[in-house]
């Protein structure tokens, strides 16, 4: 597709696919983009925080991209301005809204990622920094047939006043065993799209764990399309509305391989003044018998001024179901549940702190990493 | 020393939930309150803790002769106060490693809450969690969440080691426990009193106590004090019931029991 065909449905689509009901438009504050879609592509890249300078980087995207190594059996290609080779980027997503559009036409660099098949390729660590402007970044990932290993996609977005989008487009090959992680922090002075489309193969084995600290306005969707036979997707996802940021974080899962299996957990916490949106649909599909999904959504409102979403959507539409299960809660810490862990020997303020770690721990990705939580959440005022 | 209630009269809203009572947990020793549904047992508990909404009338509490009364209810936890409670909450969010890292960090005086300042910690816990019967992945798990009551109650057991409170507050550890799990948590219960610690039990039944001999037992009826005695009061209860005791006991003061 021409720019130009990305230029006019830029002008003409709707911010999001099903725009035109006012309560799926609710949850992403759509004016923060739309503020900020005349941005001028960014001149100064955001610096790598320090709290996650320690990750073992193999590509840095910025205002260009850089590729540090390449792991044993993968080969990374830059894209760049003017690809028109193939795989074309947007073509696993498709462009179904203006943000699409907007990522299609303007994203200043892409990068094209293959695994070869039977590789065990350890880690593979991507950062997509954002700057003082737009930045788009768009990552291509085949991961091949038998392949092993673990991508870690570190999508931060500075102090500076900015937008960036982020579009990943991954295939994991049959029999394929690895780990999708994204680790989304972004500063109260920027707006990010984020959404990253995961197919999944036959019998291969998916786990992806997503911790997700808003800013400005941070829509980070993850699209999981299990499709293969007998796949298998797990997600554990922890999701902090910070104080005086707005988050839209989205978990959808569709099931088409016949006994397929997915499960998704997602906990968050909002704190003062902040707004957090925690959803996913899971979708089983009629081609997908004796396939099971499970979804679990548990927000906890933990501050004054403080809105929360939790909202888990299931959607069977196989007659012949292994199981399907979603549940969803909404809550204040409950004065029981401060009493508790007092008894414990902690203050309020220790209380609402373990907490919060409590959530930011739940993927499971602060222990993988090594990071510290509450060094994770004072990122924007150290950094600033 | 240990734990002494003065004359203490509680009030949670308008309904009076404890009256004048008074006991002594030693160290060294168990002290079973024993009483029917709603006669103030968790209730005692609660307040000896400092759980908002109980609001102490008259009287006083004490640890080692000082009193804790106006201390907040994790400075009293700090004080070597253990409270497991009847019926704990799922903690959505918090792992129960987590819990008992940041728990026994606070009684080291460590400020980071979440890094393993001591690790042999994890190593007991893993330990204690298999001799109690409870499996080493739960404590992977969130606090309580999915947990069955039997695992609920082992939990409050495990922490009550592993932090090794000076002072043992378990309110029904026994309900929701097979007779294989009574006997193995009153073995635990003994070792705590033989480690030095007092301990506070509360239950409604004298089963546990076929398992674990208590030095003292005190009947708690309508939030009052109405029969303290030894071991023989809990098995006299087990025979003629509440109801028994009170019209046995309950007319007059507080009575002792000999033995």
């Amino acid at each position: 597709m021409s720019r130009d065909a990305y230029q006019r449905m830029l002008r003409e689509l709707p911010f999001q696919h099903m725009a035109d009901t006012p309560t799926v438009k609710y949850y992403t504050d759509w004016k923060i983009f739309e503020e900020r879609l005349n941005l001028e592509n960014s001149s100064i890249e955001d610096r790598i925080p320090s709290v996650l300078e320690h990750l073992d980087y193999n590509v840095v995207l910025g205002v260009g991209a850089r590729v540090l190594k390449e792991p044993m059996g993968v080969r990374i290609r830059l894209l760049g301005e003017g690809w028109d080779g193939d795989p074309r980027p947007m073509s696993l997503v498709g462009v179904h809204s203006k943000m699409h559009a907007y990522h299609a036409y303007r994203w200043n660099t892409g990068l094209l990622v293959e695994v070869d098949d039977g590789v065990s390729f350890g880690d593979l660590v991507i950062a997509s920094l954002g700057g003082n402007a737009y930045t788009g970044h768009h990552i291509i990932l085949k991961v091949g047939d038998r392949a092993k290993g673990r991508v870690l996609v570190v999508d931060y977005a500075g102090p500076s006043r900015g937008l960036k989008t982020l579009v990943i487009e991954s295939t994991v090959g049959r029999e394929a065993d690895v780990s999708l992680d994204m680790l989304a922090l972004h500063s109260k002075e920027h707006a990010v799209y984020s959404l990253t489309h995961v197919v999944a193969g036959d019998e291969s084995n998916v786990k992806s764990k997503v911790l997700s600290l808003g800013g400005a306005m941070s829509r980070v969707q993850v699209d999981y399309i299990v499709e293969g036979e007998k796949a298998k997707l797990s997600t554990l996802a922890s999701a902090i509305g910070r104080e005086g940021t707005k988050s839209d974080v989205i978990l959808n899962s569709v099931n088409k391989g016949p006994e397929s299996e997915v499960m998704v957990n997602a906990r968050g916490a909002v704190l003062n003044k902040g707004y957090l949106a925690l959803r996913g649909s899971a979708i089983v599909s009629e081609e997908a018998r004796w396939a099971s999904s499970e979804i679990e959504i548990q927000v906890v409102i933990m501050g004054e001024e403080a809105r929360g979403h939790a909202v888990p959507v299931l959607e069977i539409h196989s007659g012949d179901v292994a199981k399907a299960n979603h549940a969803a809660g909404i809550s204040h810490v409950l004065e029981e549940q401060r009493f508790y862990l007092k008894s414990r020997g902690l203050s309020d303020e220790e209380v609402s702190r373990l907490l919060i770690a409590g959530i930011v721990e739940f993927s499971g990705l602060v222990e993988d990493l090594k990071l510290d939580p509450f060094k994770l959440l004072a990122v924007d005022a150290r950094e600033a | 020393m240990g734990l002494e209630v003065i004359g203490l009269t509680v009030r949670v809203r308008d309904k009076i939930v404890l009256r004048r009572v008074s006991l002594n947990v030693d160290y060294g020793t168990v002290h079973v309150v024993m009483g029917p549904n709603g006669s103030g047992k968790s209730s005692l508990a609660y307040a000896i803790m400092g759980r908002e909404g109980y609001e102490v009338l008259e009287g006083d509490i004490r640890v080692d002769g000082e009193s804790i009364l106006n201390l907040e209810t994790h400075e009293r936890a700090l004080k070597g106060i253990y409270l497991g409670m009847q019926d704990p909450p799922a903690i959505p969010g918090v792992r129960l490693s987590t819990l008992l890292i940041a728990s026994t960090n606070k009684r080291m005086g460590v400020s980071e809450l979440t890094k393993i300042a001591n690790p042999k910690v994890v190593k007991s816990a893993h330990r204690i969690a298999s001799e109690i019967g409870l499996s080493a992945e739960l404590l992977q798990r969130e606090v309580n969440v999915g947990f069955s009551g039997g695992e609920r109650k082992r939990g409050e057991l495990l922490q009550a080691i592993i932090l090794e409170p000076k002072i043992a507050i378990l309110d029904e550890p026994d309900s929701g426990l097979d007779i294989d799990g009574i006997r193995k948590v009153a073995s635990y219960i003994g070792s705590l009193r033989d480690s030095g610690r007092a301990v506070m039990l509360i239950t409604h039944y004298a089963r546990m106590l076929h398992f674990i001999k208590p030095d003292t037992v005190t009947v708690l009826i309508g939030g009052e004090v109405v029969a303290r005695g030894g071991p023989e009061l809990a098995f006299e209860v087990e025979e003629i019931g509440y109801e028994g005791v009170r019209r046995k006991y309950g007319s007059q003061s507080t009575q002792t029991v000999n033995t």
